[in-house]
């Protein structure tokens, strides 16, 4: 079931029958698939596909309190980063404090810090920020983590095309360091030149797991979107 | 830092204020005492029974203002949501009936020791907050996904709408001397224990909300969701669990001391919040919720034993009263931060 080809030992992150349930339906059904170090793997599937249960379920945030039943084997590391969507924001703390309450500094975070820019936002509270200026600070706070692994759920969204450049440059880094990535994008085809897999998903299944640099599964790709394109109003391409 | 500090002194002033006023102690016997007429000695001699329910009276509102100040940040943060405190959810009503259910079915106690046997008042007290929180727990797991935010409410009024027709059944076979008694109880009056009772309260009430407070970092990292607090070292469930017992604590030992007191939990916090944004140090924040719950508190109890003497209304009227200019002030610096 080694679907991406790659001796098992080489592997930082393996996923092998990975099933997810919960509310009586299947949210993902039987994924198998191994990252070796330094691999950034894209996850791409319409709306509802199943990418965020996946990255939720490689960080263990799959809580059987919550309702959920997971079986199959995850083998990660100990540490992740992970950044989800939609966080709540707990408008009475100031950028600073936010940075004071969940970095524990270093150099990884000074480098984030200027990375994204964050100086200009240290004063400002939560509340006032844009929803671009929140995700850059989330991405600060999560890429300062120096976790082997890097889960992303969407982390373009509300991004401008130049900080979306950033973003790219930063996930490439972490991949030449030999961290693996792992990240659902919102415009998958903008990351064609630091990909090293792609996964697509379809109804909670692994429909292809690509890998190897250089190669956009352009014609996958377009099959996983297009497929039904009568209900998705925007396909990517 | 500076304003704790001030709110710290302002409520040291209330304390004296609230020691030397009220029916028990006519303010001219205290003025026999500045003038040193009879000396100190012969005055607390005189007086040692009330000076012990007035120290305990005082300690006992000020511990319970902070432990409902205390309780009502920590579920607002918990489950984030600006309704939630031990009042609005039921916990309190749900632990005042377990009591009064306790106190029917064993009249023995209520004739000859109405809040003496304390201990088995509390343990009822205590089934009966987790009685409440249990259901409310199921109910909100349901709710919250039709209704959203205000499920919390609608649970809350469900759970107190429900335990007041327990009470209800209480009432209609209790004596008319034992109902005005236990009427003011439940709408929140503090007890007239003795010092032993009150060793046994106090920190069953202070030692859960120091518990709360260290728990403020945590909460925190949880307010910006569950994955986020479980992706960035805080184990949510456990801290959850341990959250919903010292809550339970609280209530119990609250109940017990006062009955069930409204408004200080929901809108201190509130009042807090805005307040203290300004503090650099966060440690701070939680502190000065508790002191500003005491002293919310105190001003009611005061307000109860002054106003309408020789009469005593229960302390949980004051504290409906006070909580309308509160909400104004709440809403109004709403306004502000919106504009």
């Amino acid at each position: 079931m080694n679907k991406c080809g790659i001796a098992m030992d080489d592997c930082v992150l393996t996923v092998s029958s990975l099933n997810a349930w919960r509310s009586g339906r299947w949210l993902l059904r039987d994924i198998s698939c191994d990252f070796p170090s330094g691999s950034v793997a894209v996850l791409a599937g319409r709306n509802g596909s199943g990418k965020t249960t996946f990255l939720r379920s490689l960080a263990s945030l799959l809580l059987s309190s919550d309702g959920w039943r997971v079986t199959g084997v995850v083998r990660s590391a100990q540490r992740v980063a992970y950044l989800g969507q939609n966080l709540p924001l707990n408008e009475d703390m100031t950028v600073s404090e936010f940075f004071r309450l969940t970095s524990s500094g270093g150099d990884e975070w000074i480098q984030m810090h200027s990375r994204f820019a964050i100086g200009e936002l240290a004063s400002l509270q939560l509340s006032q920020l844009s929803g671009g200026q929140w995700q850059r600070i989330r991405l600060a706070q999560c890429l300062s983590n120096p976790a082997p692994l890097v889960l992303l759920d969407e982390p373009d969204s509300f991004l401008d095309r130049p900080w979306r450049g950033v973003l790219l440059d930063c996930l490439s880094q972490r991949a030449a360091r030999g961290d693996v990535v792992v990240v659902a994008l919102h415009r998958p085809e903008e990351a064609k030149s630091i990909a090293t897999h792609w996964l697509g998903f379809e109804s909670g299944s692994l429909m292809f797991c690509e890998s190897g640099r250089d190669v956009y599964p352009n014609e996958l790709l377009g099959r996983l979107f297009l497929v039904k394109r009568l209900d998705s109003p925007e396909p990517v391409d | 830092m500076k304003s704790v500090l001030f709110l710290a002194l302002l409520l040291c002033l209330f304390l004296l204020l609230s020691f030397v006023s009220g029916p028990a102690t006519p303010f001219s016997a205290w003025l026999n005492v500045v003038t040193l007429k009879g000396g100190l000695s012969g005055f607390i001699s005189d007086h040692s029974s009330i000076l012990e329910l007035r120290v305990v009276h005082i300690l006992l509102s000020c511990a319970v203002g902070f432990a409902l100040a205390t309780a009502g940040r920590t579920m607002q943060q918990l489950l984030q949501n600006p309704l939630a405190d031990p009042h609005v959810t039921g916990l309190s009503a749900g632990s005042t009936s377990a009591v009064l259910l306790t106190l029917l079915f064993f009249p023995l106690l209520a004739q000859r020791l109405l809040f003496g046997w304390l201990p088995v008042l509390w343990v009822s007290a205590f089934i009966g907050a987790a009685g409440a929180l249990s259901i409310l727990n199921s109910l909100l797991f349901r709710l919250v996904r039709v209704w959203g935010a205000p499920a919390l409410a609608l649970a809350g009024l469900f759970l107190n709408a429900s335990f007041s027709a327990l009470l209800m059944v209480v009432f209609a076979r209790l004596s008319p001397a034992g109902l005005t008694e236990v009427q003011s109880w439940t709408l929140g009056a503090i007890q007239p224990y003795g010092l032993n009772q009150a060793l046994f309260l106090l920190p069953m009430l202070f030692i859960p909300s120091f518990y709360l407070m260290a728990c403020e970092r945590q909460l925190l990292l949880a307010s910006f969701g569950q994955d986020f607090a479980l992706t960035n070292g805080v184990n949510f469930i456990q801290l959850r669990g341990r959250i919903l017992l010292c809550l339970m604590f609280l209530a119990s030992a609250a109940v017990c001391a006062a009955g069930s007191i409204g408004f200080v939990g929901l809108l201190v916090p509130h009042l807090t919040r805005r307040w203290m944004l300004r503090c650099e140090r966060p440690a701070l924040r939680p502190i000065f919720n508790g002191l500003a719950g005491s002293f919310v508190l105190l001003c009611a109890d005061l307000l109860s034993r002054t106003l309408t003497q020789p009469a005593e209304l229960p302390v949980g009227v004051y504290t409906a009263l006070l909580s309308f200019p509160f909400l104004v002030m709440v809403l109004l610096r709403h306004q502000k931060g919106a504009a």
